[in-house]
């Protein structure tokens, strides 16, 4: 493996993975509505698959951060 | 192991419960969608449930409390980073596509995506995949059986063919998702059991970290330095949250069937994201009793530290509560055990034998060679069952095989439906390129897998999109509702998903 991979700092895994959750989040925010709510019995906003996507990815945010 | 009245009882209980649940829902069972695919009746918290109760087998119990042993809470990354944001992205991306294709199996829509030969390909790779576990699994369940309740493994075994092959058999998928939600339920009560028990007995969460943190620092960092040989950070991110995690959650037939058994596209989106729940809890059971285990006994050493759970088991529940742990350590298994079997008998009936044996057939004809199927991945694993125990190494052997050809698939699959340019010649060369180079970096180097799947999986998006540029493309008409380009920017599609999501038709 390349010297310089080995000596990168923990911290970089750290960075890439939340940079990467965020990534995830606004990916899964600016889905349309129309997509999300596809086939769905009603528009409420608890069926808004984009705000638990949020949530889910967001707890990750802070496991990765506590961790 | 001791085995106690109270403890027999609950065990007993549950095993024979299990399939008189399961086999009820037979009579919901009428043709082969009813089978396959659960009549498309599931809602998204019973698909949610299942696809934990699938992805969470016996052996995670054992190999993740193992990890945790050896390397602390970093074993964790395999339930959050290595599963949270694909499952995101299979609910948002592939599960919609699957669904609109209207597919029974992954390899039935690359072979619509894509060609015949790439659908035979992935259904061989993934029938003998999923075929050969099955033996795996039931020998594990043997010895299990055998632990704890003294019977013999051979017996054991038939008692498990029995109590999973009579619901799998006869009620098919809506027998399986309903089983899978109960051994959750079983799962979740036990493991939380165990883990409370265990923080109690420490003292609670400060408690542990004090013990733990005292020998071993390491342990409660979710990233290791890459002179890791199993979890270098650099390996979980790329490896494991890029590719293989992916590939998993967005290719893998036994966590894809659920979501094609929904009753509507929300439900099958919805069952795959709320799924990503219960998964970033799954470490409480399996990974915490690890480092419990190593708090109360830090002389495990080598593989026994594979044992940190059955021995927090064996020497930390009272009577009782050992029992309900050994059933949701039965239940891991079983759940594991009906999907496998269920999934196998739907790449068979639907990639192999209705595709090239018996091409057009009555619906009653395709399920009853569904049933004729599983009864014979039943008896498949009764048979391969004792040959895994000559070959030791015949599951890791699995697993190495499995992260071989995952790359390649996610690979063609995020193209064929992110990119409309790809083509059949595209996809077949990316898929068999992509299995050569992995297989190729397996032999000649000693990169963690981690590393192969990553390169194996970025050289067959090379490749794929190399081929397909400089071949012809794929006809408009061959692609729609297969492709995202096709739907999300189409104009007329778009309205037509607006006015049914404002309930407009």
């Amino acid at each position: 493996m390349a010297e310089w991979l080995k000596s990168l700092s923990l911290v970089w895994g750290k960075i890439i993975a939340i940079v990467f959750f965020v990534s995830m989040i606004i990916w899964a925010w600016f889905r349309p509505r129309s997509f999300i709510f596809h086939e769905a019995p009603n528009t409420r906003r608890w069926r808004d698959l984009r705000i638990w996507a949020a949530v889910f990815l967001g707890l990750q945010i802070i496991i990765y951060l506590i961790f | 192991m001791d085995i106690r009245g109270i403890d027999l009882i609950i065990v007993i209980a549950y095993l024979v419960a299990i399939p008189v649940f399961g086999v009820y829902f037979r009579k919901y069972v009428r043709t082969e969608e009813d089978y396959f695919l659960a009549g498309k009746m599931l809602p998204w918290w019973i698909i949610s449930m299942s696809i934990i109760g699938t992805n969470i087998g016996a052996y995670d119990y054992m190999g993740s409390a193992g990890g945790a042993y050896r390397f602390g809470i970093a074993q964790a990354n395999y339930e959050w980073i290595g599963a949270i944001p694909a499952m995101v992205l299979s609910a948002l991306l592939f599960v919609p596509y699957y669904w609109k294709a209207g597919v029974y199996t992954v390899p039935e829509f690359l072979g619509k995506r894509y060609s015949t030969a790439v659908r035979v390909i992935e259904a061989i790779l993934w029938g003998a995949f999923l075929a050969c576990v099955l033996g795996v699994f039931f020998w594990a369940s043997g010895l299990m059986l055998n632990e704890y309740l003294g019977i013999p493994i051979g017996i054991s075994i038939l008692i498990t063919a029995l109590i999973v092959g009579i619901y799998t058999i006869t009620g098919g998928l809506a027998a399986v998702a309903m089983t899978d939600v109960v051994q959750l339920l079983v799962m979740f009560i036990g493991g939380t059991a165990l883990t409370v028990l265990g923080l109690w007995t420490l003292g609670g969460w400060s408690g542990l970290v004090n013990v733990v943190s005292s020998e071993n620092p390491q342990h409660f960092k979710l990233f290791l330095p890459l002179d890791n040989p199993i979890l270098p950070w650099l390996g979980i991110v790329f490896g494991l949250a890029f590719v293989l995690s992916p590939a998993w959650w967005c290719c893998h037939q036994a966590i894809i069937q659920r979501t094609l058994g929904a009753r509507s596209e929300w439900d099958a989106k919805a069952g795959m994201l709320f799924a990503s729940f219960p998964k970033m809890l799954i470490p409480v059971l399996v990974v915490l009793p690890g480092l419990l285990a190593l708090a109360l006994n830090p002389g495990l050493a080598g593989p026994d530290m594979d044992k940190a759970f059955p021995w927090l088991i064996k020497n930390l529940l009272p009577a009782g509560l050992a029992g309900l742990v050994f059933a949701a350590f039965m239940a891991a298994l079983i759940s594991s055990v009906d999907s496998t079997l269920n999934s196998a008998a739907t790449l068979w009936t639907r990639d192999i034998y209705q595709r090239f044996i018996v091409k057009k057939a009555s619906d009653k004809h395709y399920l009853k060679v569904g049933r004729v199927l599983t009864l014979v991945f039943v008896l498949w694993a009764i048979a391969f069952a004792p040959v895994t125990k000559k070959f030791p190494g015949i599951y890791v052997a699995m697993q190495t095989l499995l992260s071989i050809f995952q790359g390649p698939t996610f690979a063609i699959t995020l193209l064929g439906i992110y990119w409309k340019r790809a083509n059949r010649w595209g996809g077949l060369c990316g898929l068999i390129g992509g299995v050569a180079i992995s297989s190729s970096l397996f032999f000649i180097t000693e990169w963690s897998f981690l590393y192969i799947a990553w390169w194996s999986f970025l050289g067959s998006l090379l490749i794929t999109i190399v081929v397909s540029l400089f071949s012809k493309p794929e006809p408009v008409e061959k692609l729609e509702g297969l492709v995202y380009g096709l739907v999300m920017k189409d104009k007329g599609m778009q309205d037509i998903l607006k006015k049914r999501a404002e309930g407009g038709e």
